[in-house]
């Protein structure tokens, strides 16, 4: 390449901006891309472990104003060998009442969620009551449904 | 790859890369507004995210501190021993806020409920930021019997 | 002579615009490489983060849901966590920053050993308040820490 006969002057041949340029947006369009869904997913977990924080303890809360209701019922009919005491369980919605020789046990569930619940069972003696079960259980209508796997069919 | 440097001839072919420099500008600085957009988006999603997990597990905590002292003073107490990085803003008889480390305010409310048997207390945990905005609440509560417990969980 | 001058700076004029257009070519290619950079530190900043709520919270959550749905539970020494069901008990603990989890028949032996994997997390710790508090612990990859108390349920058995 000459120059009129003299050295030629050294350029920036034209393409290799636009090139580069693709290469660049490419690179920043793939890592925004996964930047995105990493934080999108992230979000989705947090918010729904905030939300199932939120509803166990709003279902915890609901369970121990059940139980408030069947203690006040305990304290009216002088405790579980109390005339009544069953019958006036009745009145608490979902709480079914066992009659023991020394005593009863109530037992009832919370819902949490569609799936989960809080079970609680509490034994009623003539010392006072205690709580034998309190814990998250599949809800049965959740438990009863099959799981939606492939037959083979 | 073929070096860039390349022997130019004539002006045209130098005003040939200028003008590819323009439109690859033009282009480059419309690509990265929306690149630089998309990850703003995805580091304030981040953001939300690592605050909800923080405000989540800190309401658990809370929750299940409360749930066996039915105390709003030992409660925040033992948040702020145990996080050295946590600090009260006022407390009151039934009203305590706490100051997270990220500047979040935790308030913690507690109301009483009535029952033949005992008191239901419950605990309203709210989080906000410092314009007021609520950013999570959830409620929990604990159950104080008069005289027929022998534990409550 | 006049010719030379105008051919020199012609030249001269030249070799300034190339030296120009080099010079710009450079200062882009150095702008995209950081560009690039400051893109994928962020990316980073958000994939450590995202691998922190996917070990180490999420660990704790686990076990904190299986406190929550077990009959009764015990910390059985150090970080051991046993979880009474009926007719099994269930133990998680932590070995080299991995939990791990493994059922036993009722009546038989409890080691801490041979457990499944369920998640990474370093430091995880059970911390013991009394009535039944527990506080657990675990960092994620990124060295976030993570921390949620809880209540032993009801009942609680020796091991």
């Amino acid at each position: 390449m000459s120059n009129g006969g003299k050295d030629p002057i050294i350029g920036i041949g034209t393409g290799y901006l636009s090139i580069m340029m693709i290469f660049v947006v490419l690179c920043l369009t793939m890592l925004a891309a996964l930047s995105y869904s990493s934080a999108a997913a992230e979000k989705k977990y947090s918010d729904k472990s905030g939300e199932y924080t939120r509803e166990y303890y709003a279902a915890d809360l609901e369970a121990k104003r059940v139980l408030a209701e069947i203690d006040a019922v305990a304290a009216e009919y002088g405790g579980p060998q109390g005339i009544g005491f069953a019958d006036g369980l009745t009145d608490i919605e979902g709480v079914s009442v066992l009659v023991l020789p020394d005593g009863a046990e109530v037992s009832w569930q919370t819902p949490v969620n569609e799936k989960q619940s809080i079970s609680a069972k509490v034994r009623y003696s003539l010392n006072g009551y205690e709580i034998t079960e309190w814990k998250t259980v599949f809800s049965s209508e959740s438990e009863n449904k099959p799981l939606n796997v492939w037959s083979g069919e | 790859m073929k070096s860039p440097m390349k022997p130019v001839r004539s002006e045209g072919k130098l005003n040939l890369f200028f003008v590819e420099m323009i439109i690859v500008l033009l282009f480059f600085g419309i690509a990265s507004a929306v690149i630089l957009r998309s990850f703003a988006g995805s580091d304030r999603m981040a953001r939300e995210s690592r605050e909800t997990e923080n405000m989540a597990f800190l309401a658990q905590s809370a929750a299940e501190i409360y749930s066996g002292t039915a105390s709003i003073d030992e409660t925040s107490e033992l948040l702020l021993s145990e996080n050295k990085y946590m600090r009260r803003y006022s407390s009151g008889a039934l009203r305590t806020v706490l100051i997270t480390d990220t500047d979040v305010f935790m308030t913690m409310e507690e109301a009483s409920e009535e029952y033949g048997g005992g008191t239901v207390k419950t605990l309203m945990i709210s989080f906000s930021d410092e314009d007021g905005r609520t950013l999570y609440e959830m409620e929990t509560g604990a159950y104080v019997p008069e005289r027929t417990a022998i534990g409550i969980e | 002579m006049r010719k030379m001058n105008k051919a020199d700076s012609k030249r001269f004029s030249d070799t300034i615009s190339a030296a120009g257009s080099m010079t710009l070519f450079l200062l882009f290619a150095v702008c995209c490489l950081i560009i690039i950079a400051v893109a994928a530190s962020a990316y980073e900043r958000i994939s450590v983060n995202y691998e922190d709520t996917f070990n180490g919270a999420a660990a704790v959550r686990y076990v904190t849901n299986k406190l929550r749905a077990c009959d009764s539970a015990a910390v059985a020494g150090g970080d051991v966590i046993v979880l009474f069901d009926e007719g099994y008990k269930t133990i998680i603990y932590e070995r080299d920053g991995v939990i791990y989890e493994r059922l036993f028949p009722d009546g038989s032996e409890v080691v801490p050993d041979g457990g499944e994997a369920v998640f990474r997390a370093e430091g995880y710790s059970v911390k013991e308040y009394g009535s039944g508090l527990i506080s657990i612990s675990a960092e994620g990859d990124g060295g976030r820490v993570f921390k949620a108390y809880c209540r032993l349920p009801e009942g609680r058995r020796s091991v």
